[in-house]
């Protein structure tokens, strides 16, 4: 890797980090909490269901440390963190001429593509999603072995991508955003659009199943050891032409 | 052989929804030459700036820096290998250091100028560990100066360069410009709304209004090309009888472009007290050009 791709990188991780640092601090305490709160006693009731899976799924769960795992790490904790996560990343990127500060002409007038430029960002944005989904997984999975149960470190990888592949599509939607639209506007739209889908989500039966949210969950992995694909092809062919469609709008403004 | 321009613009035109910017602007600058852009307000020279530098598309017309076209890619890139820029309001990444922003810049410029550095960090007394955020106004403009002129550049575009310093830090980059220009490998193009820089620094002055070249012209041929006419009457002065004269009290001041003789003539002829002819001053020459492109 050339010398200016590497400053890129660099550049792009210290415009994101101090996100990535909040989240993963967030993440990492809920993980803390999670085994604070873990019950003690087996059988004891779990308190809560998990996001976008159906009721009747949730309350079939053997009352044990996976379940309880599952339904709290994956099933909430991670799906909201790293939702909330990929949407302060993205907003970090390429901002329209109107939002845009002057520090941004400093950069458009190196030479470098903005095509690679406005790449970098996004794909920074998306190592970070990958690694603070994994490693507080892979922390949970250690902190129920400490606790003498057990997560498959195998499992917690796999869910842990299955909610990437969702927070990604969340993330190429925020990217799409922030290309295209002023703060107000993106503010807005972008709140009203997970409002209204995690609304549907959660009210409407016949959506639960469409959610990205029950693909972040992992429900079909957990309940029944399928991958999947259909949702994780879903997604990436979103996130792919929400990112393409980003970066040819960044190449063709006016700054 | 007649070294072709560093910076040529034909026609170029760009607007933002009904306002236009840029409106057929004609560009010329030669290598080596330090040209002062003078302008209002909203004239377009910010405008014209981003369009060579491509970060803003002519909507028609051509623009070509090093021979490059400005609104390829590919060559544009070409272009910004090859020039410092500084842009108008001289803001740098937040999140990184001093330290840190002129080792992402230099990444970008194999011929960054270590020197060049050292001196405008020493001449400045930047702090490399604040960060960019962090930086008062002035010291961010000194920063977006150090990082715009150690690039080793042929061509430097500077957008208001002294702007946000004080008179003495002003005049040192003043002089650092006039020495890189003078080492012969460096064009500078600047804009400014002071005319006293330009006449301090610059060997070519461009004037624009409304987004349209006024005048373009050599700082030596400017003394030639225009001269002020006074012409004091016995009486109320016959002011419809000049173009663009001036009335003040029983004198008439003008700025004649050309033949300044056929005016004193004119003037003798009408019996005037006395007629004086005086170089113009930059000044008095921007302030007709673009008044009378206003109008």
């Amino acid at each position: 890797m050339s010398k200016a791709n590497q400053m890129l990188w660099y550049k792009a991780w210290t415009d994101t980090r101090m996100f990535f640092f909040l989240g993963m601090f967030s993440l990492i305490a809920m993980v803390g909490a999670l085994n604070m709160a873990y019950p003690g006693s087996p059988g004891q009731e779990f308190p809560h269901g998990a996001l976008a899976v159906r009721l009747a799924d949730v309350r079939s769960l053997p009352q044990d440390a996976r379940s309880y795992i599952w339904l709290h790490w994956f099933g909430n904790t991670l799906v909201i963190w790293l939702s909330i996560l990929a949407v302060a990343l993205a907003s970090t990127g390429f901002p329209p001429p109107r939002a845009a500060t002057g520090s941004i002409l400093h950069t458009l007038a190196l030479p470098v593509s903005r095509r690679i430029m406005a790449g970098v960002r996004v794909a920074m944005g998306f190592v970070e999603l990958v690694i603070a989904a994994v490693i507080p997984t892979l922390l949970v999975c250690v902190a129920a072995a400490l606790r003498g149960q057990s997560y498959s470190v195998r499992e917690g990888l796999v869910q842990s991508l299955l909610a990437v592949a969702g927070a990604g599509a969340l993330y190429a939607l925020f990217v799409f955003f922030s290309a295209t639209l002023g703060e107000m506007a993106k503010g807005i739209l972008g709140c009203a659009t997970l409002f209204l889908f995690g609304l549907f989500t959660f009210l409407v039966d016949g959506v639960q199943q469409y959610s990205i949210f029950r693909l972040m969950t992992g429900d079909m992995y957990f309940l029944r050891g399928e991958i999947p694909w259909l949702g994780i092809a879903g997604s990436v062919c979103a996130s792919l032409l929400l990112i393409v469609g980003s970066l040819a709008i960044v190449e063709r403004r006016d700054y | 052989m007649i070294e072709e321009p560093i910076i040529i613009t034909r026609k170029l035109r760009k607007a933002y929804g009904r306002r236009v910017a840029v409106d057929g602007l004609d560009l010329e600058v030669p290598s080596g030459s330090i040209c002062g852009l003078l302008g209002r307000n909203g004239s377009g020279k910010t405008t014209a700036l981003k369009m060579l530098m491509g970060i803003t598309r002519p909507d028609s017309g051509e623009g070509r820096v090093f021979g490059q076209r400005i609104n390829n890619n590919q060559e544009s890139l070409a272009i910004r290998a090859r020039t410092g820029f500084l842009p108008e309001d001289k803001l740098v990444p937040g999140g990184m250091t001093v330290g840190e922003l002129i080792r992402f810049t230099r990444a970008f410029y194999p011929l960054w100028r270590n020197d060049l550095e050292e001196h405008f960090l020493r001449l400045f007394h930047l702090p490399p560990s604040m960060t960019g955020a962090s930086l008062s106004k002035g010291a961010r403009c000194q920063l977006s100066l150090v990082l715009a002129l150690s690039r080793g550049a042929e061509l430097l575009v500077l957008d208001e360069p002294t702007s946000g310093l004080d008179p003495a830090m002003s005049e040192q980059v003043l002089r650092s410009l006039v020495t890189l220009a003078g080492e012969g490998q460096t064009t500078v193009l600047f804009s400014s709304h002071q005319i006293s820089e330009v006449e301090q620094i610059a060997d070519r002055v461009c004037m624009i209004s409304r987004g349209r070249a006024v005048l373009s012209e050599e700082m030596d041929e400017l003394a030639n090309t225009y001269q002020q006419v006074r012409i004091v009457f016995d009486g109320k002065p016959p002011v419809s009888e000049f173009d663009n004269a001036r009335e003040e009290g029983r004198t008439l001041s003008m700025l004649v472009r050309g033949d300044v003789e056929e005016v004193v003539a004119r003037g003798r002829a009408m019996h005037a007290l006395s007629v004086d002819v005086a170089p113009a001053t930059l000044k008095d020459i921007f302030l007709t050009e673009t008044s009378e492109a206003v109008e």
